[in-house]
């Protein structure tokens, strides 16, 4: 018997040998090529792309999302409000609205929630010709400002006038375009607009350097840009707000730290806009301003995105003051604007 | 078959509203047409539709009747002298082929925020379909007629307003109910644009309060301009060429 072959063990051995190299083959599949569960979300801004967004494309560029299991679309959008509908309709699981919406949905039993703030300073400007020697709130009283259509400036303007005891004025509004084009070319005969100070850059490259007034700069600071998702899905996909918030603000970091190259990431990845020296300029200088709009005070203290009780009890103070809702909303209403939970 | 021809638009009229109210999309982005209709009598009850349509309706009035009496001049003298076909015909088809929507922020800064502004809009949209349609009318007067007449020495004003026009005018009706309810879309746009007052800027500022029910009412009322509009010349095209059909 010595030395004859077990022919049972030998089958045994191979057997065990084919079954462990298939787990561990099986493993290594999973772990390197087998492809994950990735969830698809979209992102609108509250308008087209622009420099502005520039923050958002290194976690694209460095595949951040992807990482974490999300494909993420940002989509232009059509302002604050349609982006209000595009949520309802489940277009878009994240958007941009301002502070301003998410009061008044709320109180038409729309309940959504803003996961970080994009503007943490608000961008309402007013904007004056030289000639018109308008340099600080006072000097309004008598003028016409030329506004834009369904902008926060027309809930904002009046607000802001009277607490700066300004009484003699008129507003006109236009469609946005006619008024930033008017405003430049000096056709309205005004020199007077109240508007974003993201379009600066672009009155700028027109050779026209106006005064500003900011109206946060005088007491006026309410919620614009938030990123935001309907309550109903945060409740429902945590997981994913926590992921997507996460890496975006992550993103916004990295931009603030690495500027020009967060700013180049942006450019490759928005090949339709122009690559010439003044378009860059232009879209340079809006990148600029997002990030003066979004590293605060409170950013720095806290985090990018942090957003405070105090400065949402005060949107929704000033969107009843301007009469679009009939009560101010409760402590309790108003904190359910909001979460900073899924910050890093 | 006078009934019949009742009863098949509220047929449709009532599967309309069937659809809409069975459609499942949620009522900020469209609202329910009972909700919409309860907000038109609530908001004309209390008055804050009729201020901003009366303002409209002049501005679409006034739009209408500018843009209609200049087409008609305008398309006799170029039907009648083909010096003036050839001179500016051309560059009236150039007028047609810009699309007003791009120069109308252009003409909101020459004309104002105000009124006028809106009536241009209205009328420059409104303004060549009445065009085209009298030429064609003037053009299509049966030629033996036209020698009829001819040969009994009739003048050419004579020939224009006893033949030519009378000829053309289911031609002109037809564009003046085409245009109708192109102005109104203008006076809109027009509003839209840069305005105090109005429908448009009454959907504007409820577009921005996400009051859906409220920019829904102001477009029921537009549709029902609209609608007055072409069935009320529509009427008049039936009086005055009563011939017709027959």
């Amino acid at each position: 018997m010595e030395g004859e072959k077990h022919p049972i063990n030998k089958k045994l051995a191979v057997a065990t040998f084919c079954i462990l190299a298939l787990i561990i083959g099986g493993v290594f599949y999973y772990v390197y090529y087998m492809p994950r569960s990735v969830t698809s979300i979209n992102v609108a801004f509250d308008w087209f792309i622009y420099g502005k967004f520039a923050m958002f494309y290194p976690a694209q560029q460095f595949g951040w999302y992807k990482d974490v299991g999300l494909d993420v679309t940002f989509l232009p959008g059509a302002g604050s409000a349609d982006n209000v509908k595009r949520l309802l309709n489940g277009e878009v699981q994240f958007a941009f609205v301002d502070g301003i919406q998410i009061v008044v949905a709320k109180t038409l039993g729309v309940n959504l929630t803003a996961v970080g703030a994009y503007h943490d300073k608000n961008p309402v400007v007013v904007y004056a010709w030289n000639w018109t020697g308008v340099k600080e709130p006072k000097d309004l009283d008598g003028k016409t400002i030329i506004t834009a259509m369904g902008g926060d400036e027309n809930a904002m303007l009046p607000i802001f006038l009277k607490k700066q005891n300004v009484t003699d004025y008129t507003i006109n509004t236009v469609d946005f375009p006619t008024q930033l084009n008017g405003f430049i070319s000096n056709a309205t005969g005004y020199g007077i607009i109240a508007t974003y100070v993201t379009v600066l850059p672009n009155i700028e490259a027109s050779g026209v350097h106006p005064n500003i007034i900011w109206l946060a700069d005088y007491g006026l600071d309410v919620y614009s840009n938030v990123i935001t998702c309907r309550t109903d899905y945060l409740k429902a996909h945590s997981d994913i707000v926590a992921k997507f918030v996460n890496v975006t603000y992550r993103s916004v970091k990295w931009s603030l730290q690495h500027q020009a190259q967060a700013f180049n990431i942006f450019m490759t990845w928005n090949p339709s806009i122009a690559n010439d020296t003044a378009t860059r300029s232009v879209e340079t200088g809006q990148f600029n301003v997002g990030i003066e709009l979004i590293n605060t005070t409170i950013a720095q203290q806290h985090t990018y995105g942090y957003m405070t009780l105090i400065k949402w009890e005060d949107t929704s103070n000033m969107v009843y003051y301007s009469n679009m809702i009939s009560a101010p909303l409760t402590v309790d209403q108003v904190q359910s604007l909001y979460t900073n939970q899924y910050l890093p | 078959m006078d009934i019949k021809k009742g009863v098949s638009p509220i047929i449709v009229f009532v599967l309309f509203i069937l659809v809409w109210q069975l459609v499942p999309i949620h009522p900020l982005v469209l609202p329910k047409p009972y909700t919409v209709f309860l907000r038109v009598v609530t908001d004309i009850s209390n008055g804050i539709l009729v201020g901003e349509t009366i303002v409209t309706l002049q501005e679409i009035l006034l739009g209408f009747a500018i843009s209609s009496v200049l087409a008609v001049l305008i398309g006799i003298l170029v039907g009648e002298f083909d010096f003036l076909k050839n001179a500016i015909y051309p560059y009236l088809i150039a007028i047609q082929a810009t699309p007003v929507m791009t120069i109308a922020p252009i003409i909101i800064l020459i004309f104002g925020y105000g009124i006028m502004s809106k009536v241009v809009i209205g009328g420059l949209i409104s303004f060549f379909p009445i065009l085209t349609n009298v030429v064609n009318g003037l053009n299509s007067v049966d030629k033996e007629l036209l020698e009829l007449i001819k040969s009994f020495r009739a003048s050419r004003f004579k020939v224009l307003t006893k033949v030519k026009l009378p000829c053309a005018l289911p031609y002109i009706f037809t564009g003046l109910e085409t245009s109708s309810v192109i102005c109104v879309v203008g006076v809109i746009f027009g509003e839209f644009l840069g305005s105090s007052s109005g429908l448009g800027n009454y959907i504007v500022a409820k577009q921005f309060n996400l009051d859906s029910s409220a920019i829904f009412s102001a477009v029921v009322i537009l549709t029902l301009i609209g609608m007055l509009m072409f069935f009320s010349i529509r009427l008049i095209h039936k009086k005055v060429t009563f011939w017709e059909g027959k």
